[in-house]
């Protein structure tokens, strides 16, 4: 009898730490958590440090025209957070959680997922002009990795601030081209076509349709009257108009024109999203159209119309001239000029206008922004 | 010796040991014969260790599963009914939240990036940036 009782008690006491770790094993949650580049992401967040505002200005501005010293300090200071972010990149998959409270859903990660990436372009070209190309290819990759996890939401913000981040570091590239030798250039060429997977700007559209308008609409259709008042409450045009009027009660036919208008809204932005893969021009046109339409069945909230598309898919449209013409860059950077025949301008007919500048060159698509082709110039060395 | 230490030594002489109880003499039969005599007191002993050990048990998985994410508390949630229309008035003081972002792109998108400039460095740590060069620089 003692000799099982003895037993089961040292069964009990090695059965212990087992069902611990089971325990500890389901809070933790699954190990795959841990390819999640978000969570890198926060840590690297973690450990950015404000600069004083020379050092911003330099790692804003800073050309990588050569060795410095102010350059190898701020580099310096970032080499904690820049280590994360190299982690991030290597991760699996990208999910931020976020919390969907509708126009008031956070997005915190945002602003430090730009202010990571310029960090990262600065080193990029700190390392470049100190003779480590391995290192700048490196950074430069990461950020390009770095703007795809941006836009793992899919909702207009994330989008443009995917493209930001990617023009940041289209621009570093561009900066770094000469300095980098052929092997360092095949490399670059070679992962940018394989960076990690994102939402589109369609998959942008229909998350505004559905979590901006449809959720405000639905939050008016639960919370009544009630719901409606707090909604124009928030309204500055109000407050602007007469804070006499914005004190009104409000009707339910206030509150079901509300309801309509957001509706409106959510169909717009609905039908915009199987018209973004349309050339620019075409969308533009198109979208006009619908937008002069929409607003004449919305008689509370015309404004949400205005132009906001034209400039969400205008900016994408940058980005990928802009990204065409770092590939096509770093084709004449191996090959010369004549490399440029062979690669089509997504938005032109033919090639890319080529120009010698000094030692370097400069590229010309034909899409036109803010009234100007979109151009990428390689500096010489 | 004095009257009182004869006193107190007599009585001590009469002082006897006193006889063992019936229990002792059942246990030192017992042990004579070759049983545990001792043995159902101890599988008491025994019982209520294993017993706090389960509890123990018990209570370590309670705990870890209490701790586990079911039980982490609600991030605050921001207001529901933020301004769906362009807002003109943000202020860099606003929440990094999408209707601060799409209303600073209502105004363009430099507006945005301008903005998001603003929340970067306000959400970053205070300063402690040691810049030794450029304070010999100055020096």
């Amino acid at each position: 009898m003692k000799r099982l009782v003895m037993i089961c008690v040292m069964l009990a006491a090695a059965a212990m730490p087992v069902s611990i770790a089971a325990a500890q094993t389901d809070w933790r949650g699954p190990k795959e958590l841990g390819d999640n580049a978000a969570l890198k992401y926060w840590l690297a967040f973690g450990t950015l440090t404000d600069l004083p505002e020379a050092d911003i200005k330099l790692v804003r501005n800073w050309n990588g025209s050569g060795p410095d010293p102010a350059a190898a300090h701020v580099a310096q200071w970032c080499e904690t957070s820049l280590a994360l972010l190299h982690e991030a990149v290597k991760c699996k998959w990208c999910n931020w959680g976020l919390f969907n409270e509708g126009p008031g859903t956070a997005l915190p990660h945002l602003s430090k997922m730009r202010e990571l990436a310029y960090r990262a372009c600065f080193r990029a070209r700190y390392r470049a002009a100190t003779g480590d190309g391995n290192g700048a290819v490196e950074d430069i990759l990461a950020v390009f990795a770095l703007s795809r996890h941006c836009n793992a939401e899919p909702s207009e913000i994330p989008y443009l601030v995917r493209l930001a981040t990617q023009r940041i570091a289209t621009k570093a590239a561009a900066d770094t081209l000469k300095r980098l030798n052929p092997e360092q250039l095949r490399k670059l060429a070679e992962r940018l076509d394989s960076l990690p997977q994102c939402c589109s700007l369609r998959d942008a559209f229909l998350d505004e349709s559905e979590n901006r308008f449809g959720w405000e609409a639905n939050e008016i259709k639960r919370g009544g009257i009630k719901a409606a008042e707090e909604f124009r409450r928030s309204d500055p045009r109000e407050e602007e108009a007469g804070k006499a009027h914005s004190k009104e009660p409000i009707t339910e036919e206030d509150a079901a024109r509300y309801i309509h208008d957001l509706e409106v809204a959510q169909r717009f932005w609905t039908l915009i999203a199987d018209m973004s893969e349309l050339p620019p021009a075409e969308f533009a046109a198109r979208s006009q159209a619908l937008e002069e339409k929409m607003k004449k069945e919305c008689t509370t909230l015309p404004e949400l119309f205005d132009n906001e598309v034209s400039v969400v898919r205008n900016n994408g449209a940058r980005a990928d001239a802009s990204f065409a013409m770092l590939k096509a860059a770093i084709a004449v950077v191996l090959n010369g000029p004549d490399s440029l025949k062979s690669i089509q301008d997504p938005f032109g007919d033919g090639p890319f206008e080529y120009t010698a500048v000094g030692t370097g060159f400069q590229l010309k698509s034909k899409f036109v922004f803010d009234g100007k082709p979109v151009e990428l110039t390689v500096p010489g060395t | 010796m004095d009257d009182r230490m004869d006193e107190f030594e007599e009585r001590l002489r009469s002082l006897r040991p006193v006889g063992p109880t019936p229990d002792l003499e059942c246990r030192v039969s017992a042990g004579l014969d070759g049983e545990p005599a001792a043995a159902k007191p101890r599988i008491g002993i025994w019982v209520v260790a294993a017993g706090l050990m389960a509890a123990t048990l018990v209570l370590c998985v309670a705990l870890a599963r209490l701790a586990g994410p079911a039980a982490a508390p609600r991030p605050p949630q921001p207001a529901k009914m933020l301004a769906l229309i362009p807002r003109r008035d943000f202020t860099a003081d606003d929440p990094p939240t999408r209707a601060v972002y799409s209303a600073a792109l209502m105004r363009s998108p430099e507006t945005l990036d301008a903005l998001l400039d603003k929340h970067a460095r306000s959400l970053m740590p205070p300063e402690r940036y040691p810049s030794p060069w450029r304070n010999a620089d100055l020096q």
